[in-house]
């Protein structure tokens, strides 16, 4: 099938390598995503919400002439 | 060690500001547009009404719109969008970081200069002052300011995360990431120019390689410069607010790198069904369909991150915005998807359904979300309560209501207007209606946009009274906080080399490399290609095994190190334009086109061009006649076959003006042949008097006509001194024009106007601005005016020469059909 896909028309087969250059990064990116571990993902996943607690140095600025 | 950082929420507040006014003033060019849709009369005469007669004009060519338009879209792309997006960046990464942004210096220089840009971009656009490219219209200068900025703000951004105090990178900062280093790659080559002047310049790409690297820039900045900050956006301030982290962490990483990794092919949807090669046409289709998962996966991801605070739903605003927002992105991005498929888009393309798409975009994601996080950051940035949540809420109810007539509007009047232009007559032979007939059905829906905009307008001025009653009640507050000094070895230890010369990459590109040589290689050798792809799969597998835990350190170890990170993205985005644009660059020159090759202006008809360029003509005239046989019937020249726009037609076009949206007809094929005992006027399907009253005052030729009188164009004299510089620089970027000097230019110039002059007087029309104006006296007045000049242009337009080549073309890099014998086959009378 690819073959004749080339000989229709060479530029074709670009679209052939987008697509399996996607699908290998795509296939690479999931397995990563699913052996990235436990403790590392909740670590991550809590970043937002990990504020570092406020010190008293905290003022409000002095108000603009 | 421990130590104190006072965040830099200056920057923050001031960024927010600046987009909420700028957005305000977006919005007010966008419902003032909209309402010249409906009302022709919006371009500037209503003015006489308001002035009481002080002011007297059938227009005002600064409030055309034609020269509007680019400011809305700017306004709202760069300005609104732009600011809300660095003031969640700034307050986002310093607190992701846990460190204040690197340079203050640079944070100003950033907020200044970028306001800046947009107050030129507001003089210069009204101005005429264009490059003729959708989203792209900055003149040159400014270009470069854009860039320098860019580059400021990429500095500050990266050298925070040198200094941060936290090991790993939250996937928020890898969506800005992203989307610096894409914008940059996008504009710097869509923006590739050479100034004729310090206020004009010509692309360096012409016709369709123009327009592939429009597209591609036009459609990203979408996917990165209003979707990507506002995802990093959604990851960091949707688990703020529901008080949760992100539903799936592993979701949001597949949402990532499979979203910047598709987005950047899907550019050439916006070409379907035209002259752009089938194979782009199929790889935009096929890339913008597989966008549908990834773009969800963030959606449901964003959902998702509010699972069991849905109660908050209904008493906080704060949620109510970004959860609208989101759904929004996710409605956004399945029509997208939708109307990429090539049968759905001959439907759609230069309709309003895709104004209507477009605006579920930058309304309901982008608004919504900017709308949820301001109200988010109101408080917090001022150390205060929010000054009113019922405002809050009313604002939202006013937005929605505003957004859906909006949307439904679009989709009935471009949908219907499509159905109507595409209907054959009972004969089989002629269309059903004329253009203008389909006015009647768009005119209530235009009405209803006009209504939706103003309410979605009016929502954000609440929001802008909240946000100023709410600064007023508190104090600017400059949060700081204790954080933990992170040594320099405890982050982004992993070299360049340690990330990209690596095991589990080495079998990625190997097995990559031997699958697609299966697919080129010679019988028998390709499945020795596959055997090795297939072997080297199950050596990955084995070494993943007995790793001992090292491929998986590798790229936990990734998203702790920014550069190789960076690194990697840049290679993602890269990949897809270059494999779209460099073919294209290499083959698509005039030596190779066989057939239709387009005819090279006179110099009084490039002046034309740049007229039609600098008053906005193409916001609402394609040129492009698509391969559907209604449009063929309706563009195309009767008793000529195939006569839809062929690639040839347009290749020494700087820019191309394919368009994107056909209020009014498309304009392609409008010109025609060489006029009797002329030397260089030509005559197409309407004469020059028709086209001068059609200018003077549209509704007289063509009856509920919306566009702009443009009388205007005939009370100035057309830019002829500029024409030598112009035409050098067009011949530097390969345009065959002949040798010419000045002299030998400005009389081809006057002889072609002369001949245009006179056939209008001859036709016995008159100025009614100038009555006294007869015979040979409004001849010459006319034969210098930039009206002739234009209608040389579009008397022009469509005209070409046959090629036919003898022998196939010569075999050439990058191009294997040239080198095969079975690429050119030879018919009966095509013998060498």
């Amino acid at each position: 099938m690819f073959k004749r896909v080339i000989l229709v028309d060479w530029s074709f087969s670009l679209w052939l390598i987008s697509f399996v250059i996607f699908l290998t990064i795509f296939t690479g990116v999931v397995i990563w995503a699913a052996r990235m571990g436990r403790d590392k993902r909740d670590r991550l996943a809590s970043l937002p919400l990990d504020d570092p607690p406020e010190t008293t140095k905290s003022q409000p600025l002095p108000p603009t002439p | 060690m421990t130590t104190s950082i006072t965040y830099d929420d200056k920057s923050v507040r001031r960024f927010m500001i600046a987009s909420i006014f700028w957005g305000i003033v977006g919005m007010i060019a966008g419902v003032l547009i909209a309402s010249q849709l409906s009302f022709w009369q919006m371009n500037g005469k209503f003015l006489e009404t308001l002035t009481g007669g002080w002011i007297k004009a059938e227009g005002i060519p600064f409030l055309t719109f034609g020269r509007l338009r680019p400011v809305h879209t700017n306004a709202v792309i760069f300005a609104f969008v732009g600011n809300m997006m660095f003031a969640g960046i700034y307050y986002s990464t310093q607190r992701l970081c846990k460190v204040r942004m690197a340079s203050d210096l640079l944070s100003s220089i950033h907020f200044w200069a970028w306001q800046l840009i947009i107050v030129a971009a507001a003089i210069t656009l009204p101005a005429g002052l264009t490059r003729g490219k959708e989203y792209a219209e900055l003149i040159w200068p400014i270009n470069i300011v854009v860039v320098l900025i860019w580059v400021v703000f990429a500095i500050n951004f990266f050298w925070t995360l040198a200094k941060r105090n936290e090991p790993s990178l939250y996937v928020a900062l890898w969506f800005y990431i992203s989307t610096i280093i894409t914008v940059a790659m996008l504009y710097i080559v869509n923006h590739l120019s050479i100034p004729t002047s310090w206020t004009h310049s010509y692309p360096i790409f012409g016709g369709l390689k123009d327009g592939l690297v429009q597209w591609w820039y036009g459609h990203n900045a979408v996917a990165f410069f209003l979707t990507t900050p506002i995802l990093g956006i959604m990851y960091y301030f949707l688990p703020k607010a529901a008080n949760r982290p992100v539903y799936s962490y592993r979701l949001s990483i597949v949402h990532f790198w499979s979203l910047v990794f598709i987005y950047i092919w899907a550019g050439p949807h916006h070409l379907l069904n035209t002259a752009l090669p089938h194979w782009l046409q199929y790889l935009g289709m096929l890339f913008s369909l597989m966008l549908w998962a990834p773009s969800w996966g963030g959606m449901l991801n964003g959902l998702l991150t509010l699972r069991g605070a849905w109660d908050k739903l209904r008493t906080d605003p704060v949620i109510k915005f970004l959860a609208a927002g989101v759904t929004f992105y996710g409605m956004a991005t399945f029509e997208g998807p939708l109307m990429a498929i090539t049968k759905v888009n001959a439907l759609s393309h230069y309709t309003d359904w895709t104004i209507g798409h477009v605006h579920s975009g930058a309304l309901g994601w982008n608004g919504m979300m900017a709308a949820g996080m301001f109200y988010w950051l109101a408080p917090r940035l001022w150390k205060t309560e929010l000054w009113s949540k019922a405002l809050a809420n009313m604002h939202f109810w006013i937005a929605m209501v505003g957004i859906l007539i909006y949307i439904v509007a679009m989709w009935v009047s471009g949908i219907g207007q499509s159905l109507m232009l595409n209907q054959i007559a009972p004969d089989g032979i002629t269309l059903k209606y004329q253009f203008l007939d389909t006015l009647e059905l768009v005119q209530l829906c235009f009405v209803a946009r006009m209504i939706g905009g103003f309410l979605y307008m009016s929502g954000f001025v609440l929001l802008a009274i909240n946000v100023w009653k709410t600064a007023r009640s508190g104090q600017a507050y400059d949060e700081t906080v204790e954080v933990a000094v992170l040594e320099k070895k405890q982050k982004d230890g992993m070299g360049f080399r340690e990330a990209l010369f690596n095991d589990p990459l080495a079998h990625i590109a190997l097995a990559m490399v031997f699958v697609l040589l299966w697919f080129f290689l010679p019988h028998h050798a390709d499945k020795a290609a596959l055997m090795v792809a297939i072997l080297l799969s199950a050596k990955a597998v084995h070494s993943f095994k007995t790793s001992d835990g090292a491929w998986t350190n590798w790229h936990e170890r990734l998203v702790d190190n920014y550069l190789p990170f960076t690194i990697l993205v840049f290679i993602a985005v890269a990949v897809g334009g270059s494999i779209q644009i460099i073919p294209n660059i290499i083959n698509t020159r005039a030596e190779n086109i066989e057939g239709r090759i387009q005819e090279l202006y006179t110099p009084l008809e490039l002046a034309g061009r740049d007229i039609y360029i600098s008053e906005g003509c193409y916001l609402c005239h394609s040129q492009m006649i698509r391969t559907l046989k209604p449009e063929v019937m309706r563009y195309g020249n009767p008793g000529v076959v195939d006569d839809y726009s062929h690639l040839g037609e347009s290749i020494y076009d700087h820019p191309f003006q394919w368009g994107s949206k056909r209020t009014g007809p498309d304009l392609a094929h409008e010109g025609g042949k060489l006029a009797l005992n002329a030397k260089y006027m030509r005559v197409g399907k309407r004469g020059n008097d028709w086209h001068l009253a059609h200018f003077l005052n549209p509704r007289d030729k063509s009856p509920g006509s919306m566009m702009p009188s443009y009388f205007f164009l005939f009370d100035k004299d057309a830019d002829i001194k500029a024409l030598p510089s112009k035409i050098a620089v067009q011949a530097r970027l390969g345009v065959p024009w002949p040798a010419m000097n000045e002299g030998e230019i400005n009389d081809m110039v006057v002889k072609q106007a002369g001949e245009i002059a006179k056939s209008i007087v001859d036709a016995g029309v008159y100025l009614p601005a100038h009555p006294e104006l007869k015979g040979y006296a409004l001849q010459n007045y006319l034969a210098k005016s930039e009206g002739v000049a234009l209608i040389a242009y579009v008397q022009k337009l469509g005209a070409y020469k046959e090629v036919k080549k003898d022998h196939p073309v010569a075999p050439s890099s990058f191009n294997p059909d040239s080198h095969r014998e079975t690429a050119a086959p030879q018919s009966p009378d095509n013998k060498p």
